[in-house]
């Protein structure tokens, strides 16, 4: 496309305006503030209007400040453009919202084609869309390169920046949106929804939340279950309270009507008392004859009578009591009393004879004891004497038996354990070698013929390495021919249509030259017979290139494909394996084959390591042989025979148990020689102790009998000593008691006498005293004065009787009168019957079920609060489902957003990843080019990455660098992205129309000679990329001009 | 003869199919009680002869004892103006229901079977017919067996259920019937319930058949104003009048947001939603068309200023951005690769869950392409 020109009808500052465009390089030079943004927003807005999107009919923002300043009324204009084919298209626009409209006129025909564009949702028609294929988003940004994009990319990672927008540009059509960016802000999104790690974040909270909510859920209808048994107790519990009171109040109407029944009752009982009454009433005036008798004397009379009586009963005692001991005196007095002549027996005598025959009783039962324990302990001795017999002599074994067999043991245990651990080692290294073997099996066929073959892959791999850059090679240079033949072909159709036009006017002209005879008409013909030869050659030789191209194409991937490694035996050798390991690549076999060869150096070692656990196993049991034949040897002597290895140590413990046992043995039977010599002799000190106590009784014994004689007792008739001492005792001590019991009863005889004449004084002051009484209550006799004083007492009872009844009836009357009471039984009427309840049962009844209800509603107050407490517990059923399906939905919600979020972030990285392996060598080829024409040649390659990472060859150093601040000006960093911005809009334009580009003052830090340079490259671009340069620089003018570049003045 | 006909009540029941909150659901529920409490005060000031519950007074799922103990205190208020009841398919009379456990007053009267039975009100002068659901489907359909003796009563009928000639959209079918079989003889009224919106339904005859309505709405469905039924029988006619009851209007509107390039433009689209409606206001609005950027990433804010003028707003978002996806899939960047491979993907999806994913995704890789903010759906927004 080649924008030709622009009518400017109101658009901004200016009105009514022409500019007339060349098709290559245009250079408008206008100082600032002249409209050159202007221009260059009309040329967007008349392409692609003003509306804010492709589905808006809303005009963006800059629609009032691009209204024409001096309100002319019109605000729009025309442009008109042409194809590469040559069509040419005219576009009316009207940007007044009144009467806006746009309109495309084919110019050549003069037609409206506004119809033949789809229209886009905005209303705006299609057309520049189709003609560019381009957006307008694509247009604005790729094609427009201004003084503002520029800023900042001298700074520090120009580079980044640069291969940012230039991503940016690939990914989007604008310097904002990368796959890269677009793909960081989708990660940002997904962070933000959260993922499983990120607990707090709000998808994996709000799962976190419906899980406890499904729980509380699951809980709570458990709960209504739970609540609902209340209810039905809590029903059951209130009819039964009302089936309580509903015989309460049955108990309480048979009540009543007890106490109707009562009233008649207590009617019938008033009337029988008051007739008692009377009855008391009459008795007590037949009594009133002793109502004035003191009965308050009756106490002072029965104690004077009491008394009285007692009184006299002691005297009669005390007579009694005299007569007795004049009996027992005049007895005593009859008795032959003896004269005490007898001395005692010294006690001193007594207690030494006690002694002397105490100590011998018990040197003699001591004596016999000692004598039983000594025959014990001599057939204890014996019992052992023949139980040590029956053990081997293990004293001619060792000193210390045990521990020579706990040694003999010991040792057969370890020789036994390391044979055993010799033979688990012997084991262990054979199951390594084994296993080691089997894993070296599916390799062995593989490598045991391979000789060098680590340097072998090594070399195949550096020849591998070698032919892939060959094959790109060869690609690329196939991509630069299909390319080439592509340009070719595009070329013809054009040229094609020349060369019929010039053979159709030629025809033409020799027909009107043959037709009219006007010889000068052949001129012409010839002319056009040559343009037509002219035009035939260019298409032969287009076409030939094209095949040319096409062919070498075709070559050069055959070539690619062609390629191999040139020795063979090695391909061979590798490839093989390779296959038959299974292998994708180089790598992976020389990774089998080191482990094939680490597998072979392990079985080697393991294999010696087995001969030698082998040898060293073998030694061990023989050791254990010789060993087991010296204990069956040793065994032998203490009565044990191992037939086994394992029953050594049964042996050995059993011999050792027999030897403690006879070691036992012999102690016990040393302790028990002991103790017959201790019984010997304390037998022998017991025997001669008893015959000195004998000698000590004989001689007692004769001093006291001398002294028994001498007090006139014969002593001869006792044989023991002691018998004869109590007989002499008892005999003494009759002859005193006898005498002190006369002297006993003189003085008991005068005491009594005493007391009987005190008696006889007081029995005569009571009989006094007591007629005193009687005489009072004026009788002369205590019978008169009893009867008398029974019928004072009948009387006195009888009026307390009377007071009882009285109150009774007046408690039944209830404060009413009998006559009252009887009117109100008389109007109740014949009672309905079932009188015979007791009236303290039914408020005994009542009283229970009063208890029993309030029992049952305090039961249903507890259940109330039970309930209240279990429904406070939980929250209702309704509330969970609500805040659970809200937070379902946002789960929903935000899961949907994840899922987008993530699966478009896998898209974009493959359409970016695609997009940019297409577009980076055509970048980077072209931008090179265009590079080191601005720079001179000094840098001359541009590196573009299938990740667009862009590295610039630094000449200095002739390696790729990343990091252009540090290497290159401002100005070269500027230039780098001109060069792939031109690269850029090339290749945006490779499959259509040529893109215009527009730029505005974008050499802001060039010097002259690359300005120059620079100039020239863009009049080599414009010659099929249109380029608009807008400049306030005159030095940029005059470079043009230079160059015989259009300049135009705004 | 003074009747008040209402039903479906829902008391109790769970707003989660509307995403309220259980805060606003609590809320909800109790408006429903205030409405219902509110007809049963017009019972006894009209004064009313009696009040017929078609059906659906509350949710048998989710009722409790207090539940109980608010219907009964209300009841017994009403004495000795009688009530009759026919359960419907969410509260039906089954065992361990509150009509079959709990002892109502004695003016209130709870039909128990699927079959047609009757009780004799207003001193011997009319005589109401009904039946009640079994569970939550009715084991038997009593419509067409309904007989009506000759003698001087008023005879009306009450039920719940479906005449399928007016079953509204997305309405469920519960025990079908239709008009011309309900009707015999000598039936001077036919109360029904089940259906949201308060209509009569042409019957044959000099009978008339009415659904009450819900008198206050229970979700986006039963937008604008609820109604509650007079219905005054004389000798010669029937006389049904509407009662607008709602306490809270449900507005369920979409707004085209395209040409739209500031919130104040919606938010004055919504204040002209608002502008007959009186009371509390529940709004769901759906916006749609081609929307700026601007207004996607100002959605939260337009919530917010909404919540001043609304009880409730939830905003669905439907719009789609102004870029045109055709013509980006048509151009030569990785941007337009994407554009035109998830295009092509969307386009042989069947609408649904995938379906759906791919556009979020759309949407999402061309916001991120471009810088836009594209709000996360599904965020709260505290």
């Amino acid at each position: 496309v080649r924008i030709r020109k622009l009518w400017l009808d109101g658009y901004g500052r200016f009105s009514n305006r022409e500019l007339e465009l060349q098709p290559g390089l245009q250079i408008i030079v206008g100082p600032n503030e002249q409209g050159k943004s202007t221009t260059r927003c009309f040329v967007g807005d008349m392409l692609y209007g003003q509306k804010r999107g492709g589905q808006l009919r809303l005009y963006a923002e800059n629609y009032e400040l691009r209204r024409p300043w001096n309100n002319s009324g019109a605000y729009g204009g025309r442009l008109a453009y042409e194809l590469d084919s040559g069509r040419r298209y005219e576009v009316h626009r009207s940007f007044d919202s009144a009467n806006e409209y746009a309109r495309i006129y084919d110019s050549e025909r003069g037609h409206d084609v506004t119809g033949d564009f789809e229209q886009l949702p905005n209303r705006e028609p299609s057309f520049a869309e189709r003609h560019l294929g381009l957006g307008r988003e694509v247009f604005l940004s790729a094609a427009t390169l201004s003084h503002v994009t520029l800023e900042g990319l001298g700074n520090a990672d120009a580079l980044a920046k640069i291969r940012d927008r230039v991503m940016a540009l690939a990914d989007s059509g604008n310097e904002i949106g990368s796959a890269k960016t677009a793909i960081e802000r989708l990660q940002a999104r997904i962070a933000l929804i959260g993922r499983r790690d990120t607990p707090k974040r709000p998808l994996p909270a709000a799962r976190t939340r419906l899980q406890d909510l499904q729980k509380e859920y699951e809980e709570a209808f458990a709960h209504q279950e739970r609540l609902q048994t209340l209810e039905a107790r809590r029903r059951d519990m209130l009819d039964e309270q009302a089936r309580l009171r509903q015989e309460r109040a049955a108990a309480e109407r048979e009540l009543q009507e007890k106490a109707q029944w009562e009233r008649r009752q207590r009617l019938e009982e008033a009337e029988g008392l008051l007739k008692e009454v009377d009855e008391l009433t009459q008795r007590c005036f037949e009594l009133s004859s002793v109502r004035d008798f003191p009965l308050d004397s009756v106490p002072d009379v029965q104690r004077l009578e009491m008394r009285l009586n007692t009184a006299r009963a002691q005297l009669a005692r005390s007579n009694a009591q005299y007569e007795e001991l004049q009996r027992h005196l005049a007895e005593c007095d009859g008795d032959d009393a003896q004269p005490v002549a007898m001395t005692d027996v010294p006690e001193e005598l007594e207690e030494r004879l006690a002694d002397v025959e105490l100590r011998m009783k018990s040197a003699r039962e001591r004596r016999h004891e000692v004598e039983t324990e000594r025959l014990t302990a001599q057939q204890r001795v014996d019992s052992l004497q023949k139980t040590l017999g029956g053990f081997p002599d293990f004293s001619r074994l060792a000193s210390d038996p045990v521990e020579w067999l706990t040694q003999l043991a010991t040792s057969f245990a370890m020789a036994r354990r390391a044979f055993e651990d010799e033979r688990a080692h012997y084991q262990t290294c054979r199951e390594r070698a084994e296993r080691i073997m089997r894993e070296l099996n599916p390799m062995r066929p593989l490598f045991a013929d391979a000789t060098e073959l680590d340097v072998k892959l090594a070399e195949y791999s550096e020849r591998a390495q070698r032919l892939q850059q060959v094959r790109q090679e060869a690609q690329s240079r196939a991509e630069e021919h299909r390319f080439l033949a592509q340009e070719y072909e595009a070329g013809s159709p054009g040229n094609k249509l020349l060369a019929f036009l010039a053979g159709l006017f030629m025809l033409v002209l020799i027909g009107a030259g043959a037709y009219t005879g006007n010889q000068g008409a052949y001129i012409p013909a010839v002319l056009c017979g040559v343009l037509l030869l002219w035009f035939v050659f260019h298409i032969i030789s287009a076409r030939r290139a094209a095949q040319r191209a096409h062919r070498r194409a075709e070559e050069a991937e055959q070539e690619a494909e062609h390629h191999q490694i040139d020795d063979a035996a090695l391909r061979e050798t590798v490839e093989t394996l390779m296959e038959r390991g299974g292998c994708q690549t180089v790598r992976e076999l020389e990774a089998l084959y080191e482990t094939y060869l680490e597998l072979m150096r392990d079985y080697e070692e393991a294999r010696t390591a087995c001969h030698r656990q082998e040898q060293s196993a073998r030694e061990a049991q023989e050791h254990v042989e010789k060993l087991f034949a010296r204990l069956v040897d040793t065994f032998d002597q203490v009565g044990e025979t191992p037939r086994e290895h394992g029953d050594v140590d049964d042996a050995a413990g059993r011999a050792i148990a027999r030897y403690q046992e006879y070691r036992e043995t012999k102690r016990r039977i040393a302790d028990a020689r002991d103790h017959l010599a201790h019984f010997d002799q304390h037998y022998k000190r017991l025997t001669e102790s008893l015959e000195q106590i004998q000698r000590e009784y004989e001689e007692l014994s004769r001093e006291i009998r001398q002294l028994l004689r001498a007090n006139g007792y014969d002593e001869a008739k006792h044989d023991a000593t002691s018998s004869a001492v109590r007989a002499y005792k008892a005999r003494l001590s009759q002859g005193r008691e006898q005498h002190g019991r006369r002297a006993l009863l003189h003085q008991q005889g005068q005491q009594v006498e005493d007391q009987r004449a005190r008696e006889t004084q007081d029995v005569r002051a009571l009989e006094g005293e007591l007629l005193d009484v009687l005489e009072r209550a004026g009788v002369d006799t205590l019978d008169l004065w009893h009867a008398l004083a029974a019928l004072a007492r009948e009387y006195e009872e009888t009026r307390v009787q009377l007071a009882a009844l009285e109150e009774r009836v007046h408690a039944l009357l209830q404060g009413a009168t009998i006559e009252a009471l009887r009117d109100s039984v008389k109007a109740l009427g014949p009672l309905a019957g079932g009188t015979a309840a007791d009236a303290e049962a039914l408020r005994a009844q009542i009283a229970a079920l009063s208890e029993a209800i309030e029992a049952r509603q305090k039961e249903a107050y507890d259940l109330a609060a039970d309930l209240a407490a279990e429904r406070a517990a939980i929250r209702p059923l309704n509330q969970i489902e609500e805040e659970r399906a809200e937070l379902m939905r946002q789960v929903q919600e935000l899961e949907l957003e994840l899922q987008a979020a993530s699966y478009a972030i896998a898209l974009i990285e493959e359409s970016a990843r695609h997009k940019h392996a297409l577009t980076a060598p055509q970048l980077a080829e072209a931008a090179s080019a265009y590079l080191s024409e601005i720079t001179g040649g000094r840098y001359g390659s541009i590196g573009i990455t299938g990740e667009l990472e862009i590295s610039v060859r630094i000449p200095q150093r002739d390696v790729m660098d990343s990091q252009l601040q540090k290497r290159l000006s401002k100005g070269t960093v500027d230039q780098v992205y001109l060069a792939l911005r031109l690269a850029m809009v090339q290749t945006l334009s490779r499959n259509g129309e040529r893109i215009p580009m527009i730029l505005d003052d974008p050499f802001a830090n060039y010097d002259d000679d690359r300005l120059e340079r620079t100039m020239q490259v863009l009049a080599r671009v414009a010659q099929q990329n249109q380029i608009l340069l807008f400049t306030c620089r005159e030095d940029v003018a005059a470079a043009g001009r230079k160059l015989q570049v259009p300049v135009m003045n705004l | 003869m003074r009747l008040i006909h209402t039903a479906d009540i829902h008391l109790e029941r769970s707003f989660a199919s509307e995403g309220f909150s259980p805060r606003l659901g609590n809320r909800r529920r109790q408006s429903l009680r205030q409405v219902f409490t509110k007809i049963l005060e017009r019972a006894r000031t009209w004064p009313a002869d009696a009040v017929l519950i078609a059906g659906d007074l509350y949710e048998g799922e989710y009722v409790s004892g207090e539940t109980f103990g608010f219907l009964h205190a209300a009841f017994e208020a009403l004495a000795p103006v009688p009530i009759v009841i026919a359960p419907g398919n969410r509260d039906p009379y089954v065992p361990g229901s509150l009509y079959a456990t709990e002892t109502w007053p004695a003016n209130v009267h709870v039909f128990k079977e699927s079959r047609w039975s009757s009780v004799v009100l207003a001193d011997g002068r009319l005589e109401v017919h009904g039946f009640a659901f079994d569970g939550s489907e009715i084991s038997h359909n009593p419509f067409g067996e309904l007989t009506i003796p000759s003698d001087d009563r008023v005879h009306v009928a009450l039920g719940h259920g479906s005449e399928t000639n007016h079953l509204p959209r997305g309405q469920k079918l519960f025990c079908p019937f239709q008009a011309s079989d309900a009707v015999p003889a000598g039936l001077r009224y036919l109360a029904l319930g089940h259906y949201h919106e308060a209509g009569a339904v042409p019957a044959p005859g000099g009978a008339k058949i009415w659904y009450s309505g819900a008198p206050e709405g229970q979700t986006f469905r039963d937008a604008g104003m609820r109604h509650y039924l007079e219905v005054e029988i004389h000798d010669e006619d029937v006389m049904v009048t509407p009662v607008a009851s709602s306490e809270v209007i449900y507005l369920d509107e979409t707004i085209d947001c395209s040409g739209m390039s500031t919130t104040q433009q919606l938010l004055d689209a919504v204040e002209s939603l608002r502008q007959d409606e009186a009371g509390q206001l529940l709004l769901r609005l759906t916006l749609s068309g081609a929307c700026e950027p601007v207004i996607w990433a100002e959605l939260g804010a337009v919530r917010d200023a909404l919540q001043s003028q609304f009880d409730y707003v939830d905003l669905v978002d439907r719009t789609e951005p102004i870029e045109d996806y055709e013509a980006l899939s048509r151009e030569n960047t990785s941007l337009g690769a994407f554009a035109r491979s998830i295009g092509d993907e969307i386009r042989t999806t069947p609408p649904g869950a995938r379906q759906q994913m791919l556009l979020r995704a759309r949407d999402s890789g061309i916001a991120a392409f471009r810088g836009w903010e594209l709000p996360l759906r599904g965020l709260r927004r505290e």
